[in-house]
């Protein structure tokens, strides 16, 4: 029985293993490299997406007294953000090194926010989820504000731990209503609960103190104020973590919490979710065409994007949910490969702050902007990327459901995220490059071929997939159709 | 159970009685010759310029944060060590494995010098 | 029976009402110091409440726990800040309409769930019945029985907490002699004295060059 348990935990468990694995060397060598935990850490991330893209972890099925949900969902988004986390410890080591912020604490943060989201991918029960999304949330303060030098850092962090506390209070206080309805921690008898008292207020409450807990975790307006601000004052080797792997965390816990467990109240949350994800493609878009600073620009960016997950999942049911999914997963290797760019630049002594920085790349490293060119055409949505696909079907989706003033609403905003990704682009390759005497090419190291390699495989993989797209869609329609709680 | 707390209920009383007992005997029964001088704070001699509040080294806060982290570990240990007795073994080896992994934080508290003072 | 009810609903009433008071003095006090010692007034009365409503464990724990360390921390940072309250009380006037509508709203969430609690809609479940188990007893069975997950996931939050504090706080300052204790234990005499010849043999006149 508790065997069982226990292998059902496997990759919570190889990871967390991992983690302490990178403290006990800095404990017990005598004097630690961090390359060591870079090796740890990538090692047993490694491992464990492949274990468990073997189907050796994670049998399906309810483990731990509820606590537990393996199905192939929690396997699917465990595996995407295990990807993300290997990618996201690739691209960062380079920039932290040459920054002098490698620190085994770095990576050991790194792997706690990955064993957070494991977590709340497989949460079955309030407590765990709960449990998860601050493992997450802690690991990602400590980060964003662990280059002391950088005062902005510190601020960002200051805001968002915050703005955090008070949204996991909402989620706790929430808890304590449901809890008080169906007196368990576990979905199922939340759910069974909901059904058998349709329209509680209680119900109304908890679901509002719900939804604003969520869209302040996925960043959606209007609880948005932290995206720019974290996005532009934490290290970049961390803004990428930032950007990617919590955002499997969020539509885990969408998921888990709004679909399988507050199923019976879709109503109530559907319409609160419309109007956040409206705000969210309407101040997103808009305030990102005026962003000089590129990675306050991807920060909005990133609001517009969950403007359109919230729009696919506030439509209910299964077609919207999967479009929903489908949606994050591709978002976060385009994030993922966007910021790594942007990464490697930095880890290459250029500066990768504001749209002028970039001019002219082409010319300096053409390989590099064709990488960054992939990954802001799929965030743009052009036609044979996956981007595209992602938003195709978030759109059929919302038609099918005969919302078409919602449709034509989310194309506008599509165009307006396209014209300014393009503009990116343009400064890219059409703008001659800044003037000498900076410390562009001069500065200029060699960026590790392994972490040079990984972006590749990482951009062309968006072109693709997108040219091949039926693989991961019908992945995540498997996954989908088989939900356990 | 209230019935175990009885006998708490009467030292509170107790405890508030004579602690309010004193304070007033001395109100009452001390000889007090008020003088302003007498109350100034007494700070080598000279006037008292400046505000009691003055910046702190972090490092009482790490020492406090560090405080209040293993006091919650101690609170852990209290419901388990009273039901130890029912929960059998796989509760000792959750425990087990809940004290390592803080005993992996202190050792690396310690070693990062945590807990040193300069 | 009824006179020690009465007894209990007056320790209640007592406890309550002092409750009451010093977290309004909480928020009136014009020292922070005092709004601190206030609060720590109010946790203990929170405590005794917790106990008479049977929850001897949270009680115990807001004591250990709140009381013993994080009024130590606020008390910290409350010395540390050099609070000006004439600057925090400047923005009062301005700010008040809005500070209204957020404490209407919350009084309006509270009220609304005892609201929806006297409209019969709610069935809450029964909570384990004080008396049949000691509290701290019923808690351990809960936890360490069912909810064997999330303690673990618990130590490791802990954990995060111990690394992020160190890496968040802690500095090394050049040039700061510390104390070495292991030093200290591990030095012999032979070390300690090394007897130098000041007049060595063959340089006779190079001893007060120093002075």
């Amino acid at each position: 029985m508790l065997s069982r348990d226990i292998w059902a935990a496997g990759s919570e468990i190889l990871i967390g293993a991992g983690s302490i694995l990178v403290l006990l060397f800095e404990v017990l060598a005598r004097r630690a490299r961090p390359v060591w935990a870079y090796r740890t850490a990538l090692v047993s991330v490694a491992v464990t997406v492949f274990l468990l893209a073997a189907g050796s972890l994670g049998r399906s099925g309810v483990f731990w007294h509820g606590g537990l949900v393996n199905d192939p969902l929690s396997r699917l988004l465990d595996i995407a953000a295990g990807v993300a986390t290997f990618l996201v410890l690739v691209y960062s080591r380079p920039q932290l090194v040459r920054h002098g912020l490698e620190r085994a604490e770095h990576y050991f943060l790194v792997l706690t926010t990955l064993l957070g989201v494991l977590v709340v991918d497989s949460g079955g029960s309030l407590l765990t989820l709960y449990l998860g999304l601050e493992l997450l949330a802690l690991s990602l303060y400590a980060l964003i504000a662990i280059d002391r030098r950088r005062p902005l850092g510190a601020e960002a962090a200051m805001k968002y731990f915050v703005l955090g506390a008070m949204a996991s209070a909402l989620l706790l206080y929430a808890f304590t209503f449901l809890y008080g309805l169906a007196g368990s921690f576990r979905l199922s008898v939340v759910a069974r609960a909901l059904a058998a008292h349709p329209g509680s207020p209680l119900t109304l409450a908890a679901v509002a103190f719900v939804v604003v807990a969520l869209a302040f975790k996925f960043g959606a307006v209007p609880l948005h104020f932290w995206v720019p601000d974290v996005y532009e004052g934490a290290p970049t080797a961390v803004t990428l973590l930032v950007g990617t792997v919590p955002e499997i965390a969020s539509i885990a816990l969408f998921m888990r919490l709004l679909g399988l467990g507050l199923g019976a109240a879709s109503g109530d949350w559907g319409v609160l979710l419309m109007v956040a994800s409206l705000l969210s493609l309407l101040v997103g878009n808009l305030l990102a065409v005026v962003q000089l600073n590129v990675r306050r620009l991807l920060g909005y960016s990133a609001v517009g994007h969950v403007g359109f997950i919230l729009l696919a999942f506030q439509l209910g049911g299964r077609g919207g949910e999967t479009a929903a999914v489908y949606y994050t997963i591709v978002y976060v290797f385009m994030s993922a490969a966007a910021f790594g760019g942007l990464t490697l630049l930095e880890a290459r002594g250029e500066k990768s702050t504001t749209l002028e920085d970039l001019s002219g790349l082409a010319r300096r490293d053409p390989w590099m902007a064709f990488f960054l060119l992939c990954a802001l055409f799929s965030l743009a949505g052009v036609p044979p990327f996956l981007g595209f696909w992602a938003k195709l079907i978030v759109l059929r989706r919302v038609i099918m459901a005969h919302e078409t003033g919602l449709a034509i609403f989310a194309v506008v905003m599509a165009v307006v995220a396209a014209y300014y990704y393009l503009r990116v682009v343009k400064s890219m390759y059409f703008d001659p490059p800044p003037a000498p005497g900076g410390d562009g090419a001069a500065a200029a190291a060699p960026v590790p071929v392994f972490s040079r390699v990984w972006l590749g495989i990482n951009a062309l993989g968006l072109l693709v997939l997108g040219i091949l797209p039926e693989g991961l869609w019908s992945a995540c329609r498997m996954a989908m159709s088989h939900l356990l709680r | 159970m209230l019935h175990d707390y009885f006998g708490v209920l009467v030292f509170l009383i107790v405890g508030a009685v004579v602690g309010a007992a004193l304070l007033v005997l001395g109100f009452i029964l001390a000889p007090r010759h008020a003088d302003p001088v007498k109350g100034a704070a007494y700070e080598c001699g000279f006037e008292a310029f400046e505000d009691a509040r003055i910046p702190f080294d972090v490092r009482y806060y790490l020492v406090a944060i560090l405080f209040i982290i293993f006091d919650l570990e101690i609170a852990f240990f209290f419901p388990w060590a009273v039901a130890l007795r029912e929960l059998g073994p796989a509760a000792y080896a959750a425990m087990a494995v809940f004290f390592a992994v803080l005993v992996v934080g202190f050792a690396y508290e310690w070693r990062r010098g945590g807990l040193e003072w300069e | 029976m009824t006179a020690a009810h009465l007894l209990v609903e007056g320790v209640f009433g007592f406890f309550a009402t002092v409750l009451v008071i010093s977290a309004l003095g909480v928020v009136v006090a014009r020292n922070p110091v005092h709004a601190a010692l206030f609060l720590i007034l109010s946790f203990f009365n929170a405590a005794v409440l917790w106990v008479l409503l049977g929850a001897e464990f949270l009680g115990i724990v807001l004591v250990l726990v709140y009381v013993g360390a994080v009024m130590v921390l606020l008390l910290f940072v409350v010395m540390m800040l050099d609070i000006d309250l004439v600057v925090i009380r400047r923005g009062f006037v301005r700010h008040a309409p809005l500070a209204a509508v957020v404490a209407l709203l919350l009084a309006f969430e509270i009220g609304y769930v005892f609201w929806a609690r006297h409209l019969g809609l709610v069935s809450l479940a029964p909570p384990l019945r004080p008396g049949t188990l000691p509290n701290t007893r019923a808690l351990g069975l809960r936890l360490y029985r069912d909810d064997l997950y999330p303690f673990e996931i618990a130590g490791f939050l802990l954990l995060v907490g111990v690394v992020a504090a160190i890496v968040l706080t802690l500095t090394h300052r050049e040039g700061v002699r510390r104390q070495d204790p292991s030093a200290q234990v591990r030095v012999e005499p032979a070390r300690r004295i090394r007897l130098v010849d000041p007049f060595p043999k063959g340089t006779p006149g190079k001893g007060g060059e120093g002075g």
